[in-house]
């Protein structure tokens, strides 16, 4: 649903546009995702599992997502396999599930015999009988991607190489100090900032409501990087929407854009590329990538409406739609107490459960319990109920036993229709791996932080299990 | 996708302009009518296959055309060094 009353920057209430998912047609506005949309019209179901086609709902609100994969229109202009959380909305959109959660499935038929059907059953058992050729193309229909194109693309595509001296991946915090700290200590150091998002930012604006100074810092910054940009021979490039994908020797990185919507720009006599893949070759390469959030585990964890924590918390802030009335945050860090007082603050129903157990509580969570909200520490959720969607929880109180976690008392359920988790945060360090760099493994943060150490390249921010944004600022000023 | 220099255009350009010539400071054989079979292939087939810092010829091949040393790391593909023939010799070579 949408909340009424909410105030996004990001968000166009004036213009509404109208769009199409899975043959049903619906209202977003614009600067809305095609994920945010659907959650605003409480569409829940974006596919099905694999083996026995269990319905599943959005987990993530970027890249990060594993569920939503879509197709979008048809004929020339058909793109298979795009994450509904990557699809900005325009008007007359036109999207199809990969595997359509709403048609009958014959899996959901087999799933009582679990049991008897382990790991890699489709594959096993049939090419086992040999009768693979037969089921092969019936088993891959099942597999949850679109099919491929069939007709020749109407869309124009164009690719550009740029020399510069350093290249910025990522345009969060540590991505827009590390380029004015560049641009401002040199007079011909040419930039070029790479950025997943249509706004720069990352994820600042989860801070807008509770830090004003995270406003004006956000302000200030954004508005110098423009006079960088607005001026004749511009050292600095901007690329959003853009991600870079892949890094070869000698610090080749290729970075694929896609434009503002990704909407196909072939109309009346004016063409105008769809997406354009920048070849990048560049002295010095600064990583400012941040992290992803993983979830914490129980059992049936892939029921809709468990969603990673940071995701609900941008949803809420960037598009201002949530997809429960009753939500209940889990996780083992101080990130879900903010997401639960940004929830709060919309005054929807929610509770707070720590793996954690009392004692040397942060500022942020006094600060949500101050308002209010219902904080159960030491607890851990064993289990999810609900068959298709999140109906509620088992949790049971669990303590630290030297090296091993250990239930005590007795298990107890909760009613929630949204579930949304943090297990800590993945420093995104696959880039960085591309070219032969390591990772290890940092006690402090329990992540893989990419090797201290690399010719020609540097990292800030969130890749380096930097969490607060000041703090990123600081590391990205070095 | 590496970016050679080449000793003699003083350029650093893009690797689709050369083409590797194979592993560096290999002699042909003074008599190769002396040669046993096993000798001959080892002189024709035969190559270190080295692992680490590695010199090897290239050929500028959409420019100047002419062959030159480099020295390059076959973990990193970092290259350390490049040089004309004779700069570096076998005896010489780092
Ligand atoms: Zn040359």
């Amino acid at each position: 649903m949408r909340l009424k009353n909410h105030k996004s920057d990001y968000i166009d209430q004036s213009e509404a546009l109208s769009f199409i998912f899975n043959n049903r047609s619906y209202k977003g506005y614009k600067g809305d995702t095609l994920a945010s949309a659907l959650i605003a019209n409480d569409v829940l179901f974006f596919a099905r599992s694999f083996k026995y086609g269990r319905k599943r709902g959005l987990m993530g609100s970027g890249v990060e997502e594993p569920n939503a994969l879509v197709s979008l229109e048809i004929g020339g202009r058909y793109t298979p396999n795009l994450k509904a959380t990557e699809v900005m909305l325009y008007d007359g959109l036109s999207a199809v599930s990969s595997s359509n959660p709403n048609s009958l499935d014959f899996r959901a038929l087999i799933k009582p015999l679990h049991r008897f059907m382990p790991a890699g059953f489709y594959y096993k058992t049939f090419i086992k009988q040999k009768v693979w050729a037969m089921v092969e193309d019936s088993l891959r229909a099942l597999s949850g991607f679109s099919k491929a194109p069939t007709e020749k693309d109407e869309d124009l595509y164009d690719h550009i190489f740029h020399h510069a001296e350093v290249l910025i991946v990522g345009g969060g915090v540590a991505g827009i100090t590390a380029a004015l700290e560049i641009l401002n200590n040199s007079k011909t150091t040419r930039v070029i900032l790479v950025d997943e998002r249509a706004h720069l930012g990352g994820e600042l604006f989860n801070e807008f409501k509770s830090d004003d100074t995270a406003i004006s810092w956000h302000h200030d910054s954004v508005n110098k990087l423009l006079e960088f940009k607005n001026v004749a021979n511009s050292r600095l490039k901007l690329l959003s929407r853009s991600t870079a994908y892949a890094w070869y020797d000698h610090n080749y990185i290729e970075v694929l854009q896609t434009n503002a919507t990704g909407e196909s720009m072939v109309s009346g006599n004016t063409q105008v590329a769809r997406k354009v893949l920048h070849k990048i070759r560049t002295k010095e390469v600064i990583l400012a990538t941040g992290a992803h959030e993983r979830p914490m585990l129980f059992e049936t964890n892939d029921l809709a409406n468990i969603m990673l924590s940071q995701s609900v918390r941008r949803y809420l802030n960037e598009f201002g739609v949530i997809s429960g009335k009753d939500v209940i945050l889990y996780g083992n860090n101080d990130s879900i107490y903010g997401t639960a007082i940004d929830i709060k603050d919309n005054e929807i129903n929610c509770k707070v459960i720590d793996v954690r157990a009392s004692g040397s509580e942060s500022e942020i969570v006094l600060k949500a319990k101050k308002l209010g909200i219902e904080v159960l520490q030491g607890y851990a959720v064993l289990k999810a109920h609900g068959t298709n969607l999140v109906k509620g929880i088992e949790i049971s109180k669990v303590e630290m036993q030297g090296k091993k976690w250990k239930l005590s008392g007795s298990s107890k359920k909760l009613n929630c229709d949204l579930l949304a988790s943090s297990g800590g945060f993945n420093p995104v360090v696959h880039l960085d791996c591309h070219c032969g760099a390591k990772t290890f493994f940092d006690e402090d943060s329990q992540a893989f932080l990419p090797q201290k150490e690399r010719k020609n390249r540097q990292v800030c921010g969130s890749i380096s299990a930097i969490g607060f944004w000041k703090d990123a600022v600081i590391d990205a000023k070095k | 996708m590496f970016l050679i220099d080449c000793p003699y255009c003083k350029e650093s350009r893009d690797q689709n302009e050369f083409s590797p010539a194979g592993e560096a400071f290999i002699a042909r054989p003074q008599n190769p009518e002396e040669l046993s079979d096993d000798e001959w292939a080892d002189y024709v087939f035969y190559r270190t296959n080295h692992k680490g810092d590695h010199w090897e010829q290239w050929v500028h091949t959409n420019g100047c055309r002419k062959f030159f040393l480099v020295k390059r790391s076959t973990i990193s593909h970092e290259i350390l060094e490049v040089a004309a023939f004779g700069e570096v010799t076998s005896e010489n070579k780092s």
